[in-house]
Parts: C-alpha cells; sequence; structure tokens
C-alpha cells in the first residue's frame, strides 16, 4: 500500500471524526443552522464507510503522492483555530446589520403569521387586564427574528410597547450620541450567511457597555428616521449584564 | 490578527461543513449513474435536436435538485457518460437556480417584496444557461474539455477498460456477468467511486472555501455600501461580490435581502443570478476537473450574459 493511499484514507477518516465530534460534542451551532444536523452526520456516517471499505480493499493505486495534497489537512488545522469562539465584530459589519429597516426580513410568511398570532395573543391577554395599558413584549430564541419582523413591519401599532429581550451590544462608526445596536447574529444556512438582527438603542448610561458584551435589555418602542427610513428605536429604561447564552445565533 | 484567523476559520469550516453532505450526494448519484445507466442509454434517449436537449437539461435541473456544489460531479459524469456538452452545460448552470429549494428560498426573500425577483431569477437563469450551454457546445469539442488528456470517451471504452473515470477501477469486462451484476459487488462499485470522486474534488473544495472564507472576513461592507445607486457600477460590484463569497445558492438570496436597500433591483438580480451559476470555490472545483480554457471560457460567457440581462432588464 504506497503513502497516498495510507494519507487518503487518513484523511477520510479524520474528516469523519471532525464531522461527528462537531455534532455531538455541540459545537455545530457555532457554524451551521441545526437542520443540517441530519446531514452532517449522514455525510460523517458515509465517510466512515469510505474508510471500512478501503480498509479491506486490496486493490493498487497508481496515484502518487503531489506536494499540492498537503492542502487536504487544512480544514484539521483549522478546527484548532476555531476555539470556541464566535464571529467578532469586525466580520459582524462586513457581513450587515438589520435594524428593522427593510418591511419583509428573512423569514417564512408562514413564520410571520405565527409570529403575529403570537404578540395578538399576547395583546388580548394584556388588553384583558384594564389596568395594564403598557403592552409587553418578551423575546426569546425561538421568536427572535419573527418578533423583529412583525414589529418593523407593523411600528405604528408597536409605538409605547415595552420590549424586553437579550442580545448583545453593538457599536460603529456610523452609530453615535449614546446610541449602539442591541441584537444577534442570524443564521439561514451557515456562519457565511450570518447577519446581525437587533434594534437601535438608546440609552443614557451606554458609556458603561462594553462592546459585544450580552445584556438584557428592557426598553419602550419608539421610532426614528435612519437613513431615509423609519425604524424601531428602543428607549432604554433598563440595562442588565448577562452571561453569553449557550447558543449565541438565533436560526 | 489572530482575531481574523479565528473568524475565517469559523467561517471556513461552517462552509466545508456545509458542502461536504452536498458533495457526498453529488459523489453517489454520480456514482450511481455510473453504474446504473449504461453507455448505450444517454444517446438512445437524447433528442438531436440542440434546443430541444437543452430543454432536456433544464428538466433535468428541477428533476435532480442539487445546489451548486453537487452539481458539479453529477454534470461530469453526465457529460462523461455521453450527454451532449450544451445538455450537461445548462444542466450545470440551470440547476442550482431552478431547483425548487431554491426557488422556495427566493419567494420567502423577496416574494413579498418584489415578487418579479422571482420570475426573472428563475426564467433568466434558465435562458442564460440554455444559451450559454449553446455557444459553449458550438464553439467546444467534447474530449477538449476534460483536464485529463487520457480520459478515454464512450466508444473507446468497449474495448479498454469499462469505467468513464480515470479512478482505476477493477475492469468490469473481466469480471463475469452474474459477478458483474450481483447487488454487493455493484454497492461496493459505488462506494468506491463516491470515496475516490469525494477525496478528488475535496482538495479543489478546500482551497476555493479558503479564498471564500478570506473574501468573506476581509472584504468590508462599507465599500459595498459606499457604492450607491443604478447604473453599471453596482451591477459589476454584486456581481464581483456574489463571485468570491461563494455562498450556497439556497441562502444567497436571504444576503441579498440586506441589500434592497442599498442596490438597485437590477443588481441585486445580478447577484441572485451569478452566485449559483460561479463562484470562486466552484472555479476551483472547475479547474480541478476541466481544463483551464473551458473554465475560463465558461465563466466568461456567464459574467458577460449576466452583466448585459441585469442591465437590460426593468425591475
Amino acid at each position: 500500500m504506497n503513502f497516498k493511499k495510507q494519507f487518503e484514507r487518513l484523511m477520510i477518516l479524520s474528516y469523519a471524526i471532525i464531522m461527528l465530534f462537531v455534532v455531538f460534542s455541540g459545537l455545530i451551532s457555532q457554524f451551521v443552522h441545526p437542520r443540517m444536523i441530519p446531514y452532517i452526520i449522514t455525510c460523517g456516517i458515509i465517510l466512515l464507510v469510505f474508510f471500512v471499505t478501503d480498509t479491506f480493499n486490496k486493490k493498487v493505486v497508481s496515484n502518487r503522492f503531489v506536494k499540492s495534497d498537503i492542502i487536504y489537512i487544512l480544514p484539521i488545522i483549522l478546527i484548532f483555530f476555531v476555539n470556541n469562539g464566535d464571529l467578532s465584530a469586525i466580520v459582524i459589519a462586513n457581513k450587515g446589520i438589520n435594524v428593522g429597516k427593510s418591511s419583509t426580513e428573512n423569514i417564512e410568511s408562514n413564520d410571520i403569521k405565527k409570529a403575529t398570532e403570537i404578540t395578538n395573543e399576547l395583546d388580548k391577554v394584556e388588553l384583558k387586564d384594564e389596568r395594564i395599558k403598557i403592552k409587553k413584549i418578551v423575546i426569546d430564541d425561538s421568536n427572535y427574528v419573527q418578533t423583529i419582523i412583525d414589529i418593523s413591519e407593523n411600528l405604528d401599532s408597536y409605538i409605547g410597547s415595552e420590549i424586553s429581550f437579550d442580545g448583545f451590544v453593538y457599536r460603529d462608526d456610523s452609530i453615535t450620541n449614546n446610541n449602539f445596536v442591541a441584537g444577534r447574529l442570524t443564521i439561514n444556512c451557515c456562519t457565511a450567511d450570518a447577519q446581525l438582527f437587533g434594534y437601535l438603542c438608546k440609552y443614557t448610561g451606554y458609556a458603561q457597555l462594553k462592546d459585544e458584551e450580552w445584556v438584557n435589555i428592557t426598553a419602550k418602542i419608539e421610532t426614528i428616521i435612519f437613513e431615509g427610513k423609519k425604524i424601531p428605536y428602543l428607549n432604554v429604561g433598563q440595562v442588565k449584564i448577562i452571561d453569553a447564552p449557550k447558543d449565541e445565533y438565533v436560526y | 490578527m489572530i482575531q481574523y484567523i479565528q473568524d475565517i476559520s469559523i467561517i471556513f469550516i461552517s462552509i466545508i461543513l456545509e458542502a461536504f453532505p452536498f458533495i457526498m450526494l453529488g459523489v453517489i448519484i454520480s456514482a450511481i449513474i455510473q453504474e446504473y445507466v449504461s453507455d448505450d442509454f444517454i444517446p438512445k434517449v437524447m433528442p438531436k435536436n440542440p434546443i430541444l436537449g437543452a430543454l432536456v437539461g433544464v428538466v433535468m435541473g428541477c428533476l435532480i435538485p442539487v445546489c451548486d456544489c453537487a452539481v458539479i460531479p453529477v454534470a461530469r459524469r453526465l457529460i462523461k457518460k455521453g450527454i451532449p456538452l450544451n445538455v450537461g452545460v445548462t444542466f450545470m448552470l440551470a440547476s442550482p437556480i431552478i431547483n425548487p429549494i431554491v426557488i422556495i428560498a427566493t419567494i420567502y426573500s423577496f416574494g413579498a417584496t418584489i415578487p418579479s425577483m422571482v420570475i426573472y431569477r428563475s426564467l433568466l437563469g434558465m435562458a442564460i444557461a440554455i444559451v450559454i450551454g449553446l455557444i459553449i457546445s458550438m464553439t467546444t469539442k467534447k474530449n477538449e474539455i476534460f483536464l485529463n488528456e487520457k480520459v478515454t470517451f464512450r466508444k473507446k471504452h468497449i474495448h479498454t477498460h469499462s469505467c468513464s473515470c480515470e479512478c482505476g477501477q477493477v475492469d468490469n469486462n473481466e469480471l463475469s456477468q452474474t459477478n458483474k451484476n450481483r447487488i454487493g459487488n455493484r454497492l461496493i462499485r459505488i462506494i468506491e467511486h463516491s470515496k475516490d470522486e469525494f477525496f478528488e474534488i475535496t482538495k479543489y473544495l478546500i482551497i476555493g472555501c479558503l479564498i471564500a472564507s478570506c473574501a468573506q472576513v476581509l472584504i468590508p461592507r462599507e465599500v459595498l455600501i459606499s457604492i450607491n445607486g443604478n447604473g453599471i457600477i453596482p451591477v459589476v460590484i454584486l456581481m464581483l461580490f456574489a463571485y468570491l463569497i461563494s455562498l450556497c445558492s439556497t441562502s444567497d438570496s436571504f444576503v441579498a435581502k440586506t441589500f434592497t436597500s442599498h442596490f438597485s433591483n437590477n443588481s441585486i438580480l445580478a447577484f441572485l443570478l451569478l452566485g449559483p451559476m460561479i463562484d470562486i470555490k466552484n472555479t476551483i472545483v472547475l479547474l480541478g476537473n476541466y481544463n483551464k480554457k473551458f473554465v475560463i471560457k465558461l465563466i466568461s460567457l456567464i459574467f458577460i450574459f449576466i452583466f448585459i440581462v441585469s442591465l437590460i432588464v426593468s425591475i
């Protein structure tokens, strides 16, 4: 058995181990949308099958190892550089920020409907209680994007409502004057298409906040004209510093 | 610096993890075609008329729902199995745009705001794929496109070795007929074919993904956003951007959606048409399979046609 063949087997085994390890260690959520998990497991298992079949295969291979074959090792090296971190602010800026500018965002239409239903139910519940005039919206992982879209679509009906959600602090040169963006990264497919979804916030104590720090925000919804479009603008009442969630992305 | 390496690594591993299952699907379909479609079958059923052939390519694109990663091994196998070059090229270019998953994703992103985008993307994608397929087949001989000169074609195969890839598989003719068709043997051959092709493609995929992830981290969005308005420049910029960032064709419409406030609809159409047809990742993979002249011709045609079409259409 020649070196090329040994190398090929070793690489296929390593790829299989990486794919399965990434899934079962939970690291996968850093990379791709959870719906990819079954495909990645299947692919890992097929790679194992390749490895096993190859072990019993006595056929002679004429291919020789060439220098450029070293490139196969790259994914195995780079996975060590991932180092449990998430994408940094530099990349976030390059990927574009979404502060509820366009009317319908990245979302399936029935999800929008669902979100509307959820919030409508919320409204009904709270409107029943006449003493509470202010609508309160609590956003969590499962309704994050939907609610943001719903609010930016029906902005007028949400003005004055109270909103509470977790997100991280994001600032860049275009965001000034006590303002910052609080939001989360959303993934449609893999981190290559990650985008920041969040709100422009106004907070007097904003100087104490650190970039990329995770916070829980309670705020009142107002509006502002930003780059020619009316967008939600949160007047932040309370900021609580929290630990980064286990799963930093929303899907 | 270390932050850049980490970001590039995250995006690189993401694209690899996402692409591997689809490449796997592609090479398995390719191996099944190799094993089960006989060398005489395709010329027998394929229409002689190139236009009809091109339509067959489009229909295959709908029926074999593979994205832009998986389509390359499948198209290569089909061309080697004897489908006309124009049909193969049309299939390769159209499939990532008109497969149902991509159309649904585009409807989700643009259906409510710019519905015509969905129609233009699908129809123009199809039309461009057909035209480029015809031009390529008129100007190129089929046996000139592959990288490996040793590749022998169908007719020679019958008495050389019956495997149309250069993978050094067991010569089928030496096996007895019964042995050859035993399901177990077929399965093993499918596995071996898939493995060889997977490993071969992986090398180019890795290089392509590396360039794409660097592009994603290192090209600042401000540069993009500073180019506002209509005309030629935004179209060119978004085409180059689509080419460099190498998004999967199922998710590029979600990213394109974020451009709507800054870019003309024409430039977004260009972005949506170009990304699935060609990007830097697939260029590298193509260069690993086809000769340079063919790849350059293909890419130039794609750029030229999408550029012209995106400027003419009014949305």
